[in-house]
C-alpha cells in the first residue's frame, strides 16, 4: 500500500470523514440563532434521543441532585429544588429517604415558597402551585425565584416578565412601577457589563462583540450557511468525481471486452 | 405557528443529512466500483 498524501487529498479525505459532523454543527447553528422564535425549548424529544451516546439511558447520578434550593415544611420534612427535579425529604424509620415530585421531574428547580394558598415552585419550566389537588402549573414561563411577602402574597421572577405577585396562585399580575423604576436609572448608576477574556471569546465566537446580542443572529446564520453551503457543495463535487471515475472505467472495461 | 415552523425546519435538515449520508455512501460504493473495473481491465487500482 503507497501512501503519498499531498495537500489537496488531506483536504479532500479530512473533508469528506468529518463531512457530516461539520453539516451537523452548520445546520444546529442556524436553528440556534432562533431557538426563542421557533420555540425550540418548548418541544420535549426526551422519549426520542436516548440512543443517542451523549444521553444514555439512565440519568447520570450527582450532578443533577445538586441542591439548588429549600423549604423547611410544617411536618418536618423538606422540599429541595435541584437542577434535575424537585424532591421531598422526609424521615421514615429513622431514616432520611428522598422522594421525587414526578411532575416537576427533568426541570431546574430555582426557589421554593411557602404561601397561605400553597406552596410556589420557580422552575426553569414555569411556576408551579402545590395545592391539596397536588402540583399544577400556574405559569408557563421560565421563573427565577419566588418570594413569599408578609402580606401572604408570592412574588415571582420570570423571564422577559419582570415581577409578578398573586394572592391566590390563579392570577398573577406584575408589581407596578418597578420597571419604570428600573428602566428610569440613569447611566451613571448602571455599572458596565464586564468584560473578561473568556467572555471576550463568548462573544467573538457568537458575534454578538460585533453585532450587540439581538443582532448576533446575522453573524450566527453567516457563519453556520457558509458552513452548510461548504458542506454540501463539497460533498457533491467529491460524489460527481467518484461516479465520473467509476463510469470511466466502467466505459473503459466494456470497450475493452467488446474488442475481445 | 413559530413550533411548527420550528419542526417542519428540524424535518427539512434531518432529510438534508440523511440524503448527505446516503450520497457519501453512495460515492464510496462509486469508488469501491471503479478500483474493481480498473482491476478488471488490467489497470493498476
Amino acid at each position: 500500500m503507497q501512501f503519498n498524501l499531498k495537500a489537496r487529498d488531506w483536504h479532500n479525505w479530512i473533508s469528506v470523514i468529518l463531512l457530516i459532523p461539520m453539516l451537523i454543527v452548520g445546520l444546529s447553528t442556524l436553528f440556534l440563532a432562533h431557538k426563542k422564535e421557533l420555540g425550540l425549548d418548548k418541544l420535549d424529544l426526551t422519549p426520542y434521543v436516548g440512543w443517542l451516546p451523549g444521553y444514555g439511558a439512565a440519568p447520570a447520578p450527582g450532578g443533577h441532585t445538586e441542591a439548588r434550593s429549600s423549604l423547611a415544611l410544617a411536618d418536618g420534612a423538606h422540599l429541595i429544588g435541584t437542577q434535575g427535579g424537585l424532591f421531598r425529604v422526609a424521615k421514615v424509620d429513622d431514616q432520611l429517604r428522598a422522594e421525587a415530585i414526578r411532575e416537576l421531574g427533568g426541570t431546574a428547580v430555582r426557589d421554593i415558597a411557602a404561601a397561605p394558598f400553597g406552596i410556589v415552585v420557580a422552575a426553569k419550566n414555569g411556576v408551579w402551585l402545590e395545592t391539596r389537588q397536588g402540583w399544577r402549573k400556574a405559569l408557563d414561563s421560565d421563573a427565577w425565584n419566588a418570594n413569599a411577602m408578609p402580606d401572604g402574597s408570592v412574588v415571582v421572577a420570570v423571564k422577559d416578565g419582570g415581577l409578578l405577585a398573586s394572592r391566590d396562585g390563579e392570577a398573577w399580575e406584575a408589581l407596578p412601577g418597578i420597571r419604570p423604576a428600573l428602566a428610569a436609572l440613569s447611566s451613571g448608576e448602571l455599572v458596565r457589563e464586564r468584560v473578561t477574556l473568556g467572555k471576550l471569546m463568548i462573544d467573538l465566537h457568537t458575534g454578538k462583540a460585533f453585532f450587540g446580542k439581538s443582532l448576533e443572529w446575522i453573524w450566527i446564520y453567516l457563519l453556520g450557511a457558509v458552513w452548510v453551503f461548504l458542506g454540501f457543495t463539497g460533498l457533491w463535487l467529491w460524489w460527481k468525481s467518484q461516479t465520473k471515475r467509476r463510469d470511466a472505467a466502467r466505459g473503459k472495461l466494456a470497450a475493452g471486452a467488446a474488442r475481445g | 405557528m413559530a413550533k411548527t415552523f420550528g419542526i417542519a425546519l428540524a424535518i427539512i435538515a434531518l432529510l438534508a443529512l440523511v440524503a448527505a449520508v446516503a450520497m457519501l455512501c453512495h460515492g464510496f460504493v462509486a469508488r469501491v466500483q471503479m478500483k474493481r473495473y480498473k482491476h478488471r481491465g488490467g489497470a493498476k487500482p
